[in-house]
């Protein structure tokens, strides 16, 4: 085999090495005469063009690996030969998008395959790699019956007679729309979509519109009905149909309102992340739990920073219903951060329940969060887990029925509906299901006798009567465990030495395995500062520490950890027991945290371009480093992406036009009273009673009594300063484009407003590697109009690297220091906190507030809008307290980028 | 002499606040204002809308016994308007002390409130008194009017107004002791809800929960956090039969937002409480 295959490295290196990986990933190891066929084709197309040889090498060592009979190989051998014959391209497509087709062993999506390849055709091979690229995917994933939908699509579209230009549109539109669509609504969705084609291709794009207003968020029922009343709308007046169906009428949206009944995250993610922040005090978001990890049943989990929900949320059957149930679980996982069910710990545990778990938490304490070390300490974590659901929900209920009323009473007509639907399941119920119905939902008693023995009901009931903490459910846990298991395994709840787990209402559960990743980093600190200062004879709980860390975004001060050991109670107790307390000082503290601070070292200097050499603030030798980071102008390094900016004014033509119109509101705000004047619109009645008081004194009275009003010129001259860094790549929320393309369309809205209101404006970005190598990109300076170059210098800006701040705010505050003007403002748009090399967490933030200060101090007032993350309250630390804004949609950035500039600069 | 004292009494009569004011201590701020006041040096207050200190002035005014001038500044008040001016009264001309003269004549602490307001040429009259000289210059008649011996100025001032256009003037805040004003913390806030909105420590207590939750987000777009003075309104509401949520609702989330998001935020947290 070794052999053969030598022949394909001698013909093309790159090619062996695709197809040795393809077949050392595969189930099934191949014969000789398959390595030959193998070699034999691949050798052929090679021959024809080199990237047709690695796609057809590549896909038919991924067939052969697969174990696919000889018959379907040969077939697709035979027409991908076939393909070649007609262009290499042709052969190239086919060969890369035939393959799962043929894969998949499907006939009739072979056949629909092939009239979708045939119809395209028609149009030219230009319409195939896009098109078919999506088939491909669906069917790797296993959904067929989308695929055979799909290309059914294609076929509806493309026999259509279409223009070049009609047809590159939609080759484009028509897979990014399908592949956009929720999976289990995609092929209903396609459906409706080849319903609408079959009357008029046309109807594509008002349908994609509507989706992405609103329509996907249909049911398949409500859907039909929603297009029967767009076709009779067609029929009537084809205009008005096509707006009903886009969702631009307003009848249609109210329909459609109407008719949905799933909660989509994106509507409501925004106000429940206000909630869950303002109810724990914590920076949490809400995430969609579909797609983030395969969670059966489930609603709603929490990992540690997030709160995951179901997305679309679509159980009860009308929308109102949805969202209160939406609220109902967020308000229930709030309550696991806010009374401290992720605080777990097993050192506060042991010491104030006296349990010894036996050295058995110290081994991989460093590793794993508390919860999941807990769990793991028994034969079967999940029913530990169920057990300490079962204490903490009962914990939970009990201080919300005292701090929370509201809550209790809007949640429980919801836990009951979940508890019901539980009863109905055909399921065996679990043994300790009746037991939570009755303590924890406060349901009927009767029935819990029949499931459990008396004296392990009473056990758990009198556990539960004790619990204050999370460290009393764990200890509840840690007493009755062994008898609950020895209880369920005569019940066959533990068959073959798995545990089948409690299902609780709404899926509201303590969800060890998602804790376990929510801080692993602060964990294994956390862990490392316990012991060190454990060597100290300085006794800390790890959960006192993570929290600190938590707070302080992962760099506590040497003051802060002193705090936490003078009013930890681990000390207290350890005093009481005799035990000697070495003290610590700040500075020893400081050398401890100082291990935990990552160092790297910087770069050399970057050549090209005028170079500025500005101070920086050390926070720990409470002085600047002199000329020690190198600010190097730029120009942004690419020739923009041409049509962004006129594409963006089209996209955004609604916020653009209101932004506008908001700013053309703020011009005649502006306008002055100027008083006395000497001529003017009415009488100043002050000045016309001192001109009689003069006149009747005899003294010279002065003629300036009138009011005149005129227009007031706004001195503002404002610098926006935009984060550039590495981390602008990531996508938004949504997935649908990157940050920095959102801060791209920020700066056009914002351009567009600043025109209007004609305030003098520059915009920069900026990033960098190390202290010598800051990059400062002049897209606009001031007074430069807004032309082609400007736009293009926008177009271009991409994200770079790393964020030192301060530098950059220092270079920024000393160019708008230099422009006339009464108020200068300079605004900083980014994604999160300063960071590069050697500049990180305190340090970065005491420079960059240095950086703020000396701005102030050249009565340059510097404001900050955050995007794409929670509050925290280290930006006060940045900024200064309400000198910064969060925006935690960055889609909403070009919007609120320039209200927060109207209420800044408002006279 | 004395038929001056006499006058200066007449004229002060109106501003002494008979009651004591309620006011619960949140620092050392009662201790620094008496210091300030014995020194003769002007105060100024900063603090977010409805944290106390208006109410604070008035309490200070009642334990050092002066009258108390209040002005609430806007932009179209002038010098005129704090000075005086001459006024037509049949044939004659008579001269109308504004405010600030008044309180200078009668020794009475003059608050300028929400000083930013005011119109930056307007607050450069304050200059010649808040300093050593503590002088007014009435161009008008002419006349050099000295402060009376109890004369105190005091301004306040809301750090949290967003409008950097609106801010003041280096020469003009350097002329104050400042006394920084935050909420009060829960307990004393809870207190303050019980004693000035008549309704009982849980109600209380739930109020001062919520405005701490409220507080939390206002980064989020909200001008400013909900102050004491909008937990007290939703407690007087509370006492007179309205339903809390609605009480809640009218007096705490509608005058803090328009945003419709925002509401529904605020509405959730309210329902988690009551």
């Amino acid at each position: 085999m070794e052999n053969t295959l030598e022949m394909l490295k001698l013909a093309d290196p790159p090619t062996w090495e695709l197809v040795r990986r393809e077949l050392a990933a595969g189930r099934s190891e191949l014969d000789r005469s398959r390595i030959s066929l193998l070699v034999e084709h691949t050798l052929w197309a090679l021959t024809l063009e080199t990237s047709f040889g690695r796609c057809l090498a590549q896909s038919l060592a991924g067939l052969l690996a697969a174990g696919l009979p000889a018959c379907r190989v040969a077939l697709f051998i035979k027409m991908v030969r076939q393909a070649a014959g007609v262009g290499t391209t042709l052969g190239l497509i086919q060969a890369r998008y035939l393959a799962p087709v043929i894969a998949s062993g499907n006939k009739c999506l072979l056949r629909k395959y092939n009239r979708t390849v045939e119809v395209l055709l028609t149009k030219g091979s230009y319409t195939l790699p896009e098109t078919l690229k999506l088939g491909a995917r669906l069917i790797s994933s296993g959904r067929l019956d989308d695929a055979a939908a799909y290309f059914d699509l294609l076929i509806a579209i493309f026999r259509h007679p279409l223009t070049y230009n009609r047809s590159m549109r939609l080759v484009y539109l028509v897979p990014r729309a399908v592949a956009s669509m929720r999976p289990a609504a995609r092929h209903f969705q396609i459906r409706q979509m080849i319903r609408l084609v079959e009357r008029d291709v046309e109807l594509v794009d008002d349908y994609i519109q509507g989706l992405e207003k609103g329509l996907a968020l249909l049911d398949q029922k409500a859907l039909a009905l929603f297009l029967d009343r767009a076709v009779r709308r067609l029929e009537r007046r084809f205009s008005g149909g096509r707006r009903f169906l886009a969702l631009e009428a307003a009848d249609a949206r109210q329909l459609a309102r109407s008719l949905q009944t799933a909660v989509d995250l994106g509507m409501v993610k925004a106000r429940l992340d206000g909630y869950l922040q303002a109810r724990t005090g914590l920076p949490l978001t809400i995430a969609p739990l579909t797609g983030t990890e395969p969670g059966g049943d489930e609603m709603v989990a929490s990992n540690g920073r997030q709160v995951l929900l179901a997305d679309p949320l679509d159980i009860l059957p009308d929308f109102d219903s949805n969202l209160a149930l939406a609220k109902t679980l967020v308000r229930l996982e709030a309550c696991y951060y806010e009374f401290g069910t992720f605080d777990l710990d097993l050192d506060k545990v042991a010491d104030r329940h006296a349990i010894d778990f036996g050295g058995q938490t110290q081994s991989t304490s460093g590793q794993a969060c508390s919860m999941e070390i807990f769990c793991r300490l028994f034969s079967y974590p999940d029913l530990a887990a169920d057990l300490i659901t079962f204490f903490e929900h009962l914990r939970i209920m009990r201080l919300a029925a005292i701090h929370y009323p509201g809550l209790v009473k809007r949640s429980r007509p919801f836990l009951l509906l979940g508890a019901e639907k539980l009863s109905r399941r055909r399921q065996p119920l679990h043994p300790l299901w009746p037991l939570y119905r009755r303590l924890v939902l406060g349901m009927e008693q009767e029935e819990v006798s029949r499931d459990i023995p008396a004296g392990l009901s009473g056990q758990l009931e009198k556990a539960a009567g004790r619990i204050a903490e999370v460290e009393d459910s764990a200890a509840a846990v840690w007493r009755s465990y062994r008898q609950v298991e020895t209880w369920l395994a005569g019940r066959c709840r533990l068959e073959g030495g798995v545990y089948r787990p409690l299902k609780f209402p709404l899926g509201w559960r303590v969800d060890w395995r998602r804790a376990a990743s929510a801080w692993p980093e602060y964990d294994r600190k956390a862990a490392e500062v316990k012991d060190l200062l454990a060597a100290r004879g300085i006794r800390v709980y790890k959960s006192d520490l993570k929290k600190l860390l938590v707070a302080s975004g992962g760099n506590p001060s040497g003051r802060q950890l002193a705090e936490l050991i003078q009013n930890g109670s681990r000390n207290t107790t350890a005093q009481e027991a005799g035990k000697k307390i070495v003290p610590a000082s700040a500075g020893d503290l400081e050398g401890i945290l100082a291990g935990l601070r990552n160092d790297s070292s910087a770069d050399g200097p970057n050549p090209g371009g005028p170079a500025f050499y500005y101070p920086e603030w050390d926070c720990y030798l409470d002085d600047y480093l002199h000329d020690h980071a190198r600010v190097q102008e730029r120009k942004p390094a690419a020739p923009g992406e041409d049509g962004f900016y006129d594409r963006t004014l089209m996209e955004h033509g609604g916020l653009v036009a209101r932004v506008r119109a908001a700013f053309e509101r703020l011009k005649p705000e502006g306008l002055s009273r100027l008083r006395p004047w000497s001529e003017g619109d009415c009488l100043d009645y002050r000045a016309l009673i001192e001109y009689a008081v003069d006149r009747r004194c005899r003294r010279q009275a002065s003629e300036r009594i009138f009011i005149k009003r005129l227009k007031q010129e706004r001195d503002v001259a404002v610098l926006l300063l935009v984060d550039m860094s590495r981390s602008t790549a990531n996508a938004v929320a949504s997935g649908r484009c990157s940050v920095m393309e959102v801060e791209k369309q920020a700066l056009v809205v914002f351009c567009e407003a600043l025109e209007v209101v004609g305030d003098n404006y520059a915009i920069a970005g900026f990033s960098g590697t190390g202290p010598l190598a800051v990059d400062y990109f002049r897209i606009k300076d001031f007074g430069e109009p807004l032309n082609r170059e400007v736009k293009a210098r926008i177009s271009a800006m991409s994200p770079q690297r790393n964020t030192r701040m301060g530098a950059a705010l220092r270079h920024a505050a000393s160019l708008l220091a230099g422009v006339p003007a009464r108020v200068r403002l300079l605004i900083v748009v980014g994604d999160g906190f300063p960071n590069d090399q050697d500049y990180k967490h305190d340090y970065a933030i005491a420079d960059t507030r240095k950086a703020v200060q000396e701005a102030a101090a050249r009565l340059i007032h510097v404001r900050a809008v955050t995007v794409n993350m929670g509050s925290d309250p280290r930006l006060d630390e940045l900024y200064g307290r309400q000198r910064h804004y969060v925006i935690e949609d960055v889609l909403d950035l070009p919007d609120k980028l320039v209200k927060v500039y109207s209420t800044l600069t408002r006279y | 002499m004395k038929t001056e004292d006499h006058r200066s009494c007449d004229q002060a009569a109106g501003f002494y606040l008979e009651k004591e004011p309620f006011y619960l201590p949140l620092g050392r701020e009662v201790e620094l204002f008496s210091a300030a006041w014995q020194a003769r040096l002007p105060v100024m207050l900063k603090g977010p809308t409805g944290c106390g200190k208006t109410r604070f002035v008035q309490y200070m005014a009642w334990k050092i016994g002066r009258p108390l001038i209040t002005i609430a500044c806007h932009e179209d008040l002038f010098a005129s308007d704090l000075i005086g001016r001459f006024l037509l009264k049949d044939d004659q001309t008579v001269w109308s002390d504004g405010p600030l003269t008044q309180a200078m004549r009668i020794g009475a602490i003059c608050y300028l409130d929400e000083i930013v307001e005011a119109r930056k040429d307007t607050t450069v009259v304050i200059h010649p008194l808040t300093d050593d000289r503590r002088t007014l210059n009435i161009d008008k008649k002419p006349e050099v009017l000295p402060a009376h011996p109890d004369f105190m100025m005091v301004i306040s001032y809301n750090p949290g107004y967003q409008s950097v256009v609106k801010d003041l003037k280096p020469s003009t805040r350097q002329r104050f002791v400042a006394i920084d004003f935050d909420y009060p913390d829960p307990e004393r806030e809870e207190l303050i809800v019980v004693r000035e909105g008549g309704v009982d420590a849980a109600t209380a207590g739930r109020l001062v929960s919520l405005a701490a939750k409220i507080r939390s987000i206002q980064q989020r777009g909200l001008a400013e956090g909900a102050s004491t003075r909008l937990l007290i309104y939703a407690a007087k509401l509370i006492g007179r039969g309205i339903d809390p949520r609605r009480a809640c609702r009218s007096a705490i989330c509608l005058p803090l937002s328009d945003d419709e998001q925002m509401q529904e935020t605020l509405g959730d947290l309210v329902d988690d409480l009551f």
